[in-house]
Formats: structure tokens, sequence, C-alpha cells
């Protein structure tokens, strides 16, 4: 990580300003229509959010690269760390359709996929697959052109 | 010195290199947050469009226009295809910008701690928006709130720290983006993904969120969308249908024999109209989509009266507002306005039939709105009522 740069400077101060004055104008609207937004049921779900993310997801993450790092060979690392993040941000989405909380039985347009599981496997078992392409492909070439020259790419 | 004094502070995370990933970069950190930047300012744009349809400014020039017919589905479509887009590239960025959680000392100076005061407005809202949006689009409400009013005053805080975070931001990030690339910051040796395979793996991820969601409104990839909690086609008569007669409940108010239409309020002549008198109207027909403002839509042949008929008919001022009464006796959206550009555009309907069949009771039977360019919520179902004000 590169140094941190000083801040200040016009740019930073006026656009400071203004954006301190939305984000007031955005709590004063919550405030003021409390009745709506229940502060403290939205304060549970903005921190709650804001913990979870930093104290439990990437710690998360951190710890798959560590599992990432000590079970896949080195020339595969990076192939299987990008088909992890499709894979994550793919299941990420789908989580509120497959829990089916939404379903209502008097409205059968409300998530009309009976198996959003089996389309989740489908989805990820594509993502694998061409993964599995790539480096299957990426071997071959680094064979064919000697295993001695790693900078053949 | 402080720092010194400090120091048998810094463990575990807060360690100098605790965090040994390559992509804790600030080129990285710079791109995703443009990138962001750009869905978030979209998001934002487009959201206050769907909010001031609904809830107009009584300023004229302001309000929502009658055409062009699809500009709501676009807008809306937009919105919500870009927030979907914004999950992986946050996800992406928050890793990016982790280790400064754990910045050593938290705080340098005032100007630093100003900065830092106001990131988990900006985080946090993100994380909210997008997690609290993508249960709403799945009926998934498991909170005390009212999403729609939670979002759109949590949507101000979340720009308002995107004012700040940008300015805080202009000094790192121009220089950053304008090195040519021989004179990049080299990246640190490392097998793991680098910078540009990062890239690479975000651009895909939005690319699979998004070509498996966005056929819900954008229909020639419908069939893709599978990870979508709406399909265009799946509904009664082959449309989505946001509140069920049941949910409504009116099932009973609906296929009632007597009723009839009220045209009513500042009118010279109030009407009561039954179904086979509406039948016998002059009937028009209009291809227009129904666009939820939770990012499906679908389009469909509607068939009925003109609303400008029945404005005549009643001898309505032309300058006139209506407001549009359903039979609902509960929920927020039993009732909609139509703004005189609405109200007098002749492909505003009080439909009878649904691509040549008469209504599903679903659909709004015995009678709906549609309207060109307009949310659908106020594409208001089991008519009841037209009151002119």
């Amino acid at each position: 990580m590169s140094p941190r740069r000083a801040l200040g400077g016009r740019a930073f101060w006026i656009l400071g300003a203004v954006g301190t004055a939305v984000i007031v104008f955005g709590l004063a609207g919550l405030l003021r229509n409390a009745a709506q937004t229940v502060p403290s049921s939205w304060a549970t779900f903005f921190v709650g959010g804001l913990l979870v993310s930093d104290f439990l997801v990437l710690p998360g993450v951190a710890l798959a690269g560590v599992v990432v790092s000590r079970l896949v060979p080195r020339a595969a690392r990076a192939t299987v760390q990008g088909a992890l993040l499709v894979s994550a941000a793919l299941i990420l989405i789908a989580i509120p359709v497959l829990t089916g909380r939404g379903r209502n039985p008097n409205n059968p347009s409300i998530l009309p996929d009976s198996d959003y599981a089996g389309e989740l496997a489908i989805l990820l078992a594509i993502v694998w697959g061409v993964t599995a392409l790539l480096l299957l492909v990426r071997a071959r070439a680094r064979r064919t052109s000697g295993p001695r020259s790693p900078t053949s790419r | 010195m402080l720092e010194e004094r400090l120091a048998p502070l810094q463990r575990g995370p807060l360690r100098p290199g605790a965090f040994s990933s390559r992509l804790h970069a600030e080129r990285v950190a710079t791109v995703l947050g443009i990138a962001l930047g750009v869905t978030f300012t979209t998001c934002f744009l487009t959201g206050l469009i769907s909010h001031f349809a609904q809830h107009p400014l009584e300023i004229g020039f302001l309000s929502m226009p009658a055409s062009p017919a699809g500009l709501y589905r676009v807008t809306q479509g937009v919105h919500v295809a870009s927030g979907i887009a914004s999950i992986p590239l946050l996800a992406a960025k928050l890793w990016a910008v982790y280790p400064r959680l754990f910045a050593f000392p938290p705080v340098e100076n005032l100007v630093h701690a100003f900065e830092r005061a106001l990131i988990p407005f900006l985080t946090g809202g993100a994380i909210f928006m997008l997690s609290t949006v993508l249960l709403n689009t799945a009926r998934w409400y498991p909170w005390g709130f009212n999403f729609t009013v939670a979002h759109y005053w949590t949507a101000w805080i979340v720009i308002g720290a995107l004012i700040v975070h940008i300015g805080a931001k202009l000094a790192v990030a121009g220089p950053a983006l304008r090195q040519p690339r021989g004179e990049r910051s080299r990246e640190m040796q490392g097998d793991g993904l680098s910078r540009r395979g990062l890239f690479v793996a975000a651009g895909t991820a939005v690319a699979a969120v998004t070509l498996t969601t966005v056929g819900q409104t954008f229909r020639p990839l419908k069939d893709l969308a599978r990870l979508a909690p709406r399909r265009p086609d799946a509904g009664p008569q082959g449309i989505p249908v946001n509140k069920s007669a049941v949910g409504a409940q009116v099932v009973d108010a609906a296929r009632d024999a007597d009723w009839a239409l009220e045209v009513g309020g500042r009118v010279a002549r109030p009407l009561r109209l039954s179904l086979a008198q509406l039948g016998e109207l002059p009937q028009r027909e209009a291809h227009l989509p129904i666009a939820c403002v939770e990012g499906w839509s679908a389009a469909a042949r509607w068939r009925g009266v003109a609303v400008g008929t029945l404005l005549e008919m009643a001898g309505a001022e032309p300058g006139a507002e209506v407001v549009v009464h359903s039979l609902q006796e509960r929920g927020s959206y039993r009732s909609s306005r139509l703004n005189v550009a609405h109200a007098r555009h002749p492909d505003t309907l009080l439909a009878l039939q649904i691509n040549g069949e008469t209504l599903h009771v679903d659909h709004g039977y015995p009678a709906r709105l549609i309207a060109p360019n307009r949310p659908g919520v106020q594409q208001t179902k089991w008519v009841a009522r037209l009151e002119v004000v």
C-alpha cells in the first residue's frame, strides 16, 4: 500500500462541506419520518451490515486466501481465485431467492422458479467448467513451450 | 514520540504488513472506486426519477412526461441492473481497502479524522442499500422499517458520503490514473491474482450477475434470467403480478356484478358506468409495458376506454388532474394521481382486456389503469372511481 498522501486542499473542503450537508439532509429525512423508517431497526441493519462485512465476511475472504495458497498449485492459484470471486458474486445475489422467504401462495409470479438452488448449481458448474478448461489449456501451452520458460506468456 | 509509545498496540491486523495480498493497492481501489462511482451515481439519478414520478414536486416542468412510453421501463431497469452490478464491485473494493480499517495510528490529524469519521456512512450505507434492496426484490422483509422510505433517505446519506469521498480522493485518483503504463508503481510479486487479474475477474462477476438477472426486464435475455426473482412471462395471462387480488383483499368487490365505474369530483356531469356500458364506449388499444419499481417489466396489448374519453364525457376541464381510486380499502398504492400529460394522453386507458382476453382478477378485473411511462405501482388496479381534481 503506498503511503497516504496528505488530505486537504480546496476541492477536499468544498466537496467535504457539500457532502456533509447531503448526509445531514439524509439523516434528518430518516428522523423526520421515524414512524416509517423506525430508526432502531434501520440502525440495526446499517451497523449490522458493517460489522458482518468487516469482521465476518472480509476475514473469511482472507482465510479463503490462505486455504487457496495452501491447497492450490502455484500455477493455478490466480485463476482459481478469480473463479471464487465470480462464484461468490453469483451465490451472494442468489441468497434472497434461494431462501424462498418471499414466496407468496396467492402470487406465484414472485419467485416463479421452483428450484433456484438447481439453477445456481448449473451456473457454478459452468464457472468451474470454464475454469478447468482455462487451466488445462494453459498447462498444455506451458508443456509445449518447455518447462524451463516460465515467462513464455 | 507518540507513535513509539503506541507501537506496542500494533498487534494482529494493526501490525505493519499484516495484509499480504497484493490487491490491497491504490490503483485497484481507484479503478474499482471509479466503476462504483459510475454505478452509484446512475442508481441515484434513476432512483430520483422513480421517486419524483411517485411523489411529484410541485414544479410543473419536473413532472413525469407521458412519452416516450418506455422511458421509465428503461430508467428503472438500469437502476436495478446497476445496483446488482455494484455488488461484486463493492465486494472487490472493500477487499482492496480492507487494511485501511486497521490503519495505525487510527487518526493522524483533524483532516484525516474528518475523512475517516464519514467513511462508515459510505461503506455502511452502500452495504445497507445493496443488501436490503436485494432482499426487497425477492420480497423478503426481515426488518421493521418501511423499505421504500428508508431506501430513499439512505440514498441521500450514501451519495453525500460519496461526494465527501470523491473530494478526499481526487488528489490521489487523478495522478494514479494519468500515469502512463510504464511508470505505474511496480506490482508486488506474488502468485495470486494480479491487479489486472482482479479487474478481469470482477468484470466477469459483473457480467455473470447481470446476465443472470437482467432478463427480468430485458426480454431478449429472459431465458438467461436464472437468478432473477421474476420472469417477464411468468404470471396470469403471461404477465407478472405485484399484488394479487387475494393479497389486496378485493376478490369479492372485483367480482361483484353491481360494480360500476364512477367519474366524479370537479366535473360538469358525474358518470356512473357499468362494465357493459364501458364496453359499449369507443375502445382503444395500446401496447404498453408494466414496469415495476423492483426492476421487472413486461409489455402487453391493452384494450379499453381512453381516460380522456371519460373526462370529456363528464365535462372535466382540459387542465384537470385525476386521482384514480381502487376498490382496495388498505395499502399505500390504492390510489394514484394522473398529471395533465398522463390524463390526456390517448394511450392512457381504463383497460378491460389484456392481449385479447378479459383481465385476470390479479391484473385488475374489471378495469385497471394503464398509462405510458409510469411506475407499475401507479397503474392502479380494480379501479372504482376517477376523481377529477
